[in-house]
């Protein structure tokens, strides 16, 4: 994601991040760049130049772009390029000072909340400026239910609309929340159980195209303090997998070959990237899936260096055994 | 009798039994008399023979109340007020408190605290536990944070009020209140009305009072007292219509309308507030002839609440700031003896 800082809003710093990764990562990193200027939501960033140094997407990330002209316009410029544009799909006029989802759990704790129509109300924005326009759009990680029907209206429509969801909301709720565990502070945050069952069917039935790990990793120390202090975010990369097969498969919704689709091929598809599919020819990426593994991740099974995975402590099923890039292993025994 | 213990970690606590300061009571056999918890982080860890066994301290502690009276139950202990968010009467009265059992006292308020210079709430609280200190009375503007501090440290933390979660202390005070004026809380019909979206008070009451068995209405704006409460809290009871609110209840408890929590979007202004829930004398006789008015204070006068109501016969509202004073003596007294040393 772009939202570094300095912002990957120019070729200058798109140039150094392929540079860094194709000298320091052991896997396949590819860039995206902001879609306005400093991801302010006020200028468009240099899409046509950003996208022959290498990004595959456009994205303001988190702050979103609040202003549906600005949106339409970058739409309309992205398309020129054919640069699928990814939307965090929040209006932050309803979410100030949020801190989990808005419903029981958060008036029980005196948490402010992030409703589902902060959600909702861009995600239908999206869909209508995606139809104005023509252009591909990819809404990120749907916390909603009610996002999924909107995306499932769109798409019946035909149109250029695709989806996500990251693994972590197919598995908790906010009732996680419970004791004001800072670790499971995301935005979008864990909504409800009917959210989760209808975000679980809407990948089944094809609505939502991809499920993504949403890896946003904090300090111990950040995460270390006061709810409404702590950043939001999850490291939640390692146990992807994990988290997506105990909801959907352990969970009894979804087989094998349906999760292993909406893990590779979705996303694949949705950046409009010739990856994720196993044939003669293709590249040799791959990962080594033990399905029946069940384990509970402890900090000492992680490699990431940030200690905020929620997901350690809990009981889960399926892991990843080994990684391959380009037909060279670099995870695993 | 077995307790419900709390989910944090309590570090080397025993059983605190009831401190008796008079002859024995003929009803103690069928009560709880231990107490094992070292924190009071909500009402919500708290069950209700531990609430009733605290208000029998309380009742111990109402002599000592009187100017020239003192106890030393709690001499050579230490108390730290941090109070990281604006509060003169809850500070006040956990000093007193602290003071009418003995204990030193030391008070931090936000300007002269470290947490201003960029130190954690961690390293402040273990700071001041290095010190040799017995408790920290906090409030806090973050919700949780009583919690948080209790499983870090292993000294007796009492909430003082943290953001919009709980305000334990107020709710204990305000329910020993209505047992005092009523003999019991079982049964009573009570009305919260004001601001219950952004008030730890509401919360902490409509646990405490429900806990006891009394019936929790919440009338209010419908901003302000969303239907969404009910989820929330499937015991209470919502209105949005004053004279529904009022008609009824035995106790009506006014919340202050905070200004610096609300955002202008949750009412027009103070104006349409006073005008359209504002408790004056016309609407109070609207009551029960024996129904109490209740306040926790500072009240907002000619707003939430006219002078002919707060300072009139229904008005119970010093009697609570005199009661906060026991209440809060329990509560330290308690917390403090459940650490063995």
């Amino acid at each position: 994601m772009p939202d570094s800082l300095p912002a990957a809003d120019n070729v200058g710093t798109i140039q150094l991040l392929r540079e860094i990764c194709s000298r320091d990562a052991a896997v396949r990193v590819l860039p995206t760049g902001t879609l306005t200027k400093g991801h302010e939501g006020k200028a468009l960033a240099p899409l046509g130049t950003m996208k022959k140094a290498g990004v595959v997407a456009v994205t303001d990330t988190t702050s979103g772009v609040q202003n549906n002209e600005i949106m339409r316009r970058a739409l309309e410029y992205a398309a020129m390029f054919d640069l699928v544009v990814l939307d965090h799909c929040q209006d932050s006029s309803m979410t100030e000072g949020g801190q989990m989802h808005e419903g029981a759990w958060s008036l029980r704790l005196g948490l402010r909340g992030l409703p589902r129509a902060a959600e909702e109300v861009v995600v239908s924005s999206d869909c209508l400026l995606a139809e104005l326009t023509k252009a591909r759009i990819h809404l990120q990680h749907l916390s909603s239910g009610g996002s999924a029907d909107i995306v499932r209206r769109a798409k019946a429509k035909q149109l250029a609309v695709t989806a996500e969801v990251s693994a972590l909301h197919l598995l908790l709720t906010d009732a996680a929340l419970a004791h004001y565990g800072t670790s499971l502070k995301t935005n979008p945050p864990l909504r409800e159980e009917a959210d989760r069952l209808a975000l679980i069917a809407a990948l089944v039935d094809g609505t939502i195209d991809a499920i993504c790990s949403d890896h946003s990793p904090c300090t111990a120390t950040e995460k270390d303090c006061e709810f409404d202090l702590a950043p939001f975010g999850a490291a939640t990369l390692e146990t992807a997998f994990a988290a997506a097969h105990t909801a959907l498969v352990a969970g009894g919704h979804a087989d094998l070959p349906l999760l292993i689709a909406r893990l590779t091929h979705g996303p694949a598809k949705a950046l409009g990237l010739s990856a994720g599919t196993l044939k003669a020819g293709a590249l040799a990426d791959l990962v080594l899936l033990d399905p029946k593994a069940a384990w509970t991740p402890a900090a000492a099974d992680l490699l990431s260096k940030s200690g905020n995975n929620p997901l350690i402590g809990r009981a889960l099923t399926g892991r990843v055994r080994a990684t391959f890039v380009g037909g060279r292993q670099v995870f695993g025994t | 009798m077995t307790l419900i213990l709390d989910q944090g970690p309590c570090l080397r606590t025993f059983p605190m039994v009831l401190t008796s300061l008079g002859p024995p009571e003929p009803h103690r056999m069928a009560s709880q008399d231990t107490w094992t918890k070292k924190d009071l982080t909500g009402i919500e860890e708290l069950s209700r023979p531990e609430i009733e066994l605290l208000f029998r301290q309380a009742d111990q502690f109402l002599p000592a109340l009187a100017p020239g009276k003192g106890l030393d139950l709690m001499k050579g202990r230490t108390v730290v007020n941090l109070f990281l968010e604006p509060s003169t009467r809850t500070r006040t009265a956990f000093e007193i408190s602290a003071k009418k059992l003995g204990a030193e006292v030391v008070s931090i308020n936000t300007t002269a605290s470290s947490l201003v210079k960029g130190e954690t709430l961690r390293d402040t609280a273990m700071n001041i536990r290095a010190m040799g200190v017995d408790a920290i009375v906090m409030r806090h503007s973050s919700a949780g944070s009583a919690r948080y501090l209790g499983s870090v440290l292993d000294i007796s933390v009492i909430n003082a009020g943290d953001g919009a979660h709980e305000h334990p202390t107020q709710a204990l005070l305000d329910a020993f209140t209505l047992r005092q004026r009523f003999g019991k809380v079982e049964g009573l019909k009570v009305t919260i009305l004001g601001d219950i979206l952004f008030s730890r008070v509401a919360r902490s009451n409509i646990l405490c009072l429900s806990k006891l068995g009394a019936q929790v209405t919440l009338a209010g704006p419908a901003t302000l007292v969303p239907a969404s409460l009910k989820e929330a809290f499937p015991q209470v009871r919502i209105v949005h219509d004053l004279k529904e609110a009022l008609k009824d209840c035995d106790a009506v408890m006014l919340l202050r309308i905070q200004h610096e929590r609300q955002t202008t979007t949750h009412f027009p202004s103070l104006g349409e507030y006073t005008s359209q829930f504002g408790l004056n004398a016309e609407r109070a006789a609207w009551l029960k002839p024996e129904a109490i008015v209740m306040h926790p204070g500072p009240i907002n006068r000619g707003v939430e609440v006219e002078s002919e109501v707060a300072d009139g016969p229904r008005s119970v509202i010093l009697e609570q700031v005199r009661n906060g004073v026991a209440v809060r003596m329990a509560v330290l007294h308690l917390c403090t003896g459940a650490i063995s040393r």
